[in-house]
């Protein structure tokens, strides 16, 4: 599951709506104090306002406990009439994702309820809207629209009291709210003579043989629809789209409501829709993790669950599925800890250990050997990243002694015998020892490769120190987004340029969102683009345009200007830089 | 407009005086582009320059204006086979690929159009001097044929006109016979850059779809974008070499034997300006139309 697209509006200095581009690595460039950052920010605020129903936050979690000051520093202009709205588009890619078919899959054939499930959607768009209510002095979600598979679904909205949210709108024509026994259904309204909606006449004449002819021809005479056809339907908009949008709908529009009044229009067509309201918090969030509550109860109940269960599989899952997403990911701040001679691993890290990262050397105390070789490859190889440190295995073998204190002549004299007895153990390597083995102890330790030496986290050089956590990060996430500001930090452009490779050499499924300055880092990542093009690229993976985004955001007039820098097949960009390159460029050419 | 050569090391690197006129000669604003063979090229002037023995200062300087020429006059991509390990050889294979102009080197051969830089006076390739401006017949075939190889080595093009009408023949014909030069090359995104003046956004997308798609070749994109009226007023092509002025426009006139249009060849700085202002357009937040060729 990846994150595709992050779109901003009124959040920080993002004025105008603009929409960042997400790729396996992506790259975001710009001067300082732009709204790099806030990118991530927005990330985390949205993952606080799912975890924690917290569209006012103080602090976000996820940055370490970064203050933000609340919604009135977070809306562009610090103008709290504006709304917030963050869009995140994300591909399941190979993941399956929330579902809440329970009675549907025990049931659907028994009662004749043959719907497909909305959650095997592949792509997602959620759009959250945050405002400020002056009745409760708070922020809160005011509307949750969801579009599945680059299709409209619903939008939920809430006052500003927050006492009643509603899906005011749900796109019955989408093709994961359509039944599977659609095609029947609609067969059934055309042979029984009932008014088939408009936007499904061609469907049901396709099914029923007919061909609609051009209107030009229509106008010139043809006849149509044919006469010779008994029963022939009426198509209206007042009628229902499938056998879900009668359940949801039928009992409830009574005739003083079969008017206007709840007709919407959603992309190509009008249906009717009742709002329905929904169990929310902070205004027009569902409950994250649960099937959607709203007051709809059915004919019997096992109808009214599946109904349920359609609506939470579009309007619930995916949220979860982002969520769960925004769980899995990290984000490794600026300025990284190093740390100190007394540092010890903590068991238990969380996701906000990371953006010091700390939880790095948390994560690499307890690592299996697996992680501890990649770990070490990368670091220590000539190919890779070369830090002159690798990971050792640190075998320690404790010896003692024990002897009365009336036996003790001097402690000098209980030494020298403790020691002909190993030297006279190791040599004639004689398999009964004559004093005791207390214990032997297996530590992994950094390895200074230059002097032979292990060496603790806090002796390594800042550079290492500001490094590994984004190499661990690397190595150790399988799922999600690995978020890492400045990653060259005190590195050598060596180094810089070899960081390119370790973002695109990884066989898991993670992505990389890199805030950075570095010319070298995009400058290796084109080269290699370059050489995948020319069969050159002597790497395992072969990275092509698609596989990296370069953005870069620009101030102006309006708030940030997102700027995609397209990548050419021969690794050039389609579009002139707007800042000078390095003389580093042409050593990567 | 412009001519692309191979240029052979030896020859330049045979005295301070041959390498102060390549570096001199060779810039695209000068309408002279070098071939990169080998195809690290710059890493492998850099090697000639240190056995140059230059001081630091004049070493900086002739790395500043060889970095120059990389930036904007080289042209890169060719494949050479690795058997061919002279540079005479890997000159004319990609020669013999790219219909180069000449290759410039220490020695002449008629055949090859290979010429010796040490005494141009006696052997120089044909048009090896340029005009910056030249004047030809507003019509499309002579407005395209003008610039055609620019754009056959362009690997993107910016298409300014802030009155480009997709509905219009005298916009779309010198359009397709731009295209037409484009699509020998390797560029497969031409990007315009026009005004509301002419057209709004519906009769863009309308005129992209109806009457441009067709005539487009398979694979090439044109994409465009709507400027605000005060925001473009010339008109120009632009590519990451070369730029071009069209002074009286990139439409055909109605009477085109009677009005001539000057294309005028910008200087680099100007180029380089116009590109990067144009760069600024984004196409997922700047509502770009995009089309491709079937």
């Amino acid at each position: 599951m990846r994150i595709t697209k992050l779109s901003l509006t009124n959040f920080k200095s993002f004025k105008q709506t603009q929409t960042v581009k997400f790729a396996p690595v992506t790259l975001l460039f710009g001067p300082n104090s732009v709204g790099k950052s806030t990118v991530l920010m927005a990330l985390a605020y949205l993952q606080q306002i799912l975890q924690k129903r917290q569209c006012n936050p103080q602090r976000l979690d996820v940055l370490g406990g970064k203050f933000i000051g609340g919604f009135k520093n977070l809306v562009h202009g610090r103008d709290l009439a504006k709304s917030i709205k963050i869009a995140v588009e994300f591909d399941k890619q190979k993941y399956i994702g929330q579902s809440y078919n329970e009675v549907i899959d025990l049931l659907a054939h028994e009662l004749n309820f043959h719907h497909n499930s909305p959650s095997e959607f592949q792509t997602a768009k959620l759009e959250f809207e945050i405002s400020w209510s002056k009745a409760l002095n708070t922020a809160y979600i005011s509307s949750y629209k969801v579009w599945l598979d680059n299709e409209f679904v619903a939008s939920l909205s809430s006052d500003s009291g927050l006492k009643q949210p509603i899906i005011e709108n749900l796109n019955y024509l989408h093709p994961l709210l359509l039944p599977e026994n659609h095609n029947e259904w609609l067969e059934e309204q055309f042979d029984d003579g009932y008014k088939v909606h408009t936007a499904l006449e061609g469907k049901s004449l396709g099914l029923k043989g007919f061909e609609k002819p051009h209107w030009r021809d229509i106008s010139q005479g043809e006849t149509w629809p044919p006469e010779d056809t008994e029963d022939w339907p009426d198509f209206t908009d007042y009628s229902f789209i499938s056998h879900l949008h009668e359940l949801l709908n039928d009992n409830r529009l009574t005739s003083k409501y079969m008017d206007d009044t709840y007709i919407v229009e959603s992309e190509n067509a009008k249906y009717w829709h009742i709002p329905v309201s929904f169990e929310g918090y902070v205004g027009a969030l569902p409950v994250i993790n649960s099937v959607l509550k709203t007051p709809i109860d059915l004919d019997n109940d096992p109808q009214t669950a599946m109904v349920h269960e359609v609506l939470s599989d579009a309007i619930v899952a995916p949220l979860d599925d982002l969520l769960s997403l925004l769980e899995s990911s990290l984000s490794i701040g600026p300025l990284r800890n190093i740390p100190d001679a007394t540092f010890q691993a903590n068991p238990y890290p969380q996701q906000s250990d990371w953006h010091n990262g700390i939880a790095a050397w948390d994560v690499l105390a307890q690592a299996d050997v697996e992680l501890l070789r990649k770990v070490d490859s990368w670091i220590s190889s000539k190919d890779h990243l070369d830090l002159g440190y690798g990971i050792a295995l640190k075998v320690e073998k404790q010896f003692a002694e024990f002897k009365k204190v009336s036996s003790i002549d001097n402690h000098e004299k209980v030494e020298k015998q403790l020691e002909s007895m190993i030297i006279e153990d190791t040599f004639q390597k004689e398999t009964k020892f004559t004093f005791d083995e207390k214990n032997t102890h297996y530590e992994y330790a950094l390895w200074d490769a230059d002097n032979h030496i292990d060496v603790r986290p806090s002796d390594v050089g800042v550079g290492v120190s500001q490094l590994m956590p984004l190499v661990v990060a690397a190595l150790s996430r399988d799922k999600g987004l690995v978020a890492v500001e400045q990653p060259e930090l005190h590195v050598h452009p060596r180094i810089q340029v070899a960081i390119g490779d370790l973002l695109t050499q990884l066989d898991n499924s993670a992505s990389f969102l890199i805030e950075t300055h570095s010319e070298h880092l995009i400058l290796r990542l084109l080269r290699r683009v370059r050489e995948t093009h020319f069969n050159e690229n002597p790497l395992a993976k072969k990275i092509t345009a698609e596989d990296i985004s370069v953005v870069y955001l620009n101030p102006s007039d309006n708030g940030v200007k997102v700027i995609h820098y397209d990548v050419t097949e021969d690794g050039d960009f389609t579009k002139d830089w707007p800042q000078g390159f390095f003389e580093e460029r042409y050593e990567e050419q | 407009m412009l001519r692309e050569y191979a240029v052979d090391p030896d020859a330049i690197y045979r005295n301070l005086d041959t390498l102060h006129r390549f570096v001199t000669d060779f810039n695209a604003e000068n309408g002279r582009v070098v071939s990169a063979i080998p195809r690290k090229w710059l890493a492998q002037q850099k090697n000639l320059i240190k056995g140059l023995q230059l001081g630091p200062v004049a070493k900086t300087r002739v790395l500043g204006k060889l970095e120059k020429i990389n930036d904007v006059s080289l042209i890169n991509g060719y494949t050479i086979p690795a058997q061919l390990v002279n540079w005479i050889d890997q000159a004319l294979h990609v020669k013999n690929g790219a219909n180069l102009n000449a290759i410039i080197s220490t020695q002449v051969c008629a055949q090859n159009q290979i010429y010796d830089y040490a005494n141009m006076f006696a052997h120089e390739p044909n048009h090896w001097e340029i005009d910056k401006t030249i004047s030809v017949q507003r019509v499309a075939a002579d407005m395209a044929n003008a610039i055609s190889h620019s754009l056959r080595l362009a690997t993107c093009v910016y298409y300014v006109d802030p009155y480009f009408t997709p509905s219009d023949n005298r916009f779309v014909a010198p359009l397709m016979a731009f295209i037409q030069k484009i699509q020998q090359g390797k560029t497969k995104i031409v990007t315009i850059h026009t005004t509301d003046k002419n057209c709004d956004r519906a009769g863009f997308i309308n005129g992209l779809n109806l009457i441009i798609k067709p005539l487009l070749p398979a694979g090439l994109t044109l994409k465009l974008f709507i400027w605000q009226r005060p925001q473009i007023h010339d008109r120009y092509i632009l590519t990451k070499n070369v730029g071009y002025s069209f002074g009286h426009g990139l439409d055909e006139a109605e009477y085109a034997a009677a009005l001539n249009v000057n294309i005028d060849r910008l200087g680099e700085s100007a180029r380089k300006e116009q590109f990067r202002y144009f760069s600024a357009k984004d196409d997922l937040n700047d509502n770009v139309i995009s089309i491709t060729g079937q």
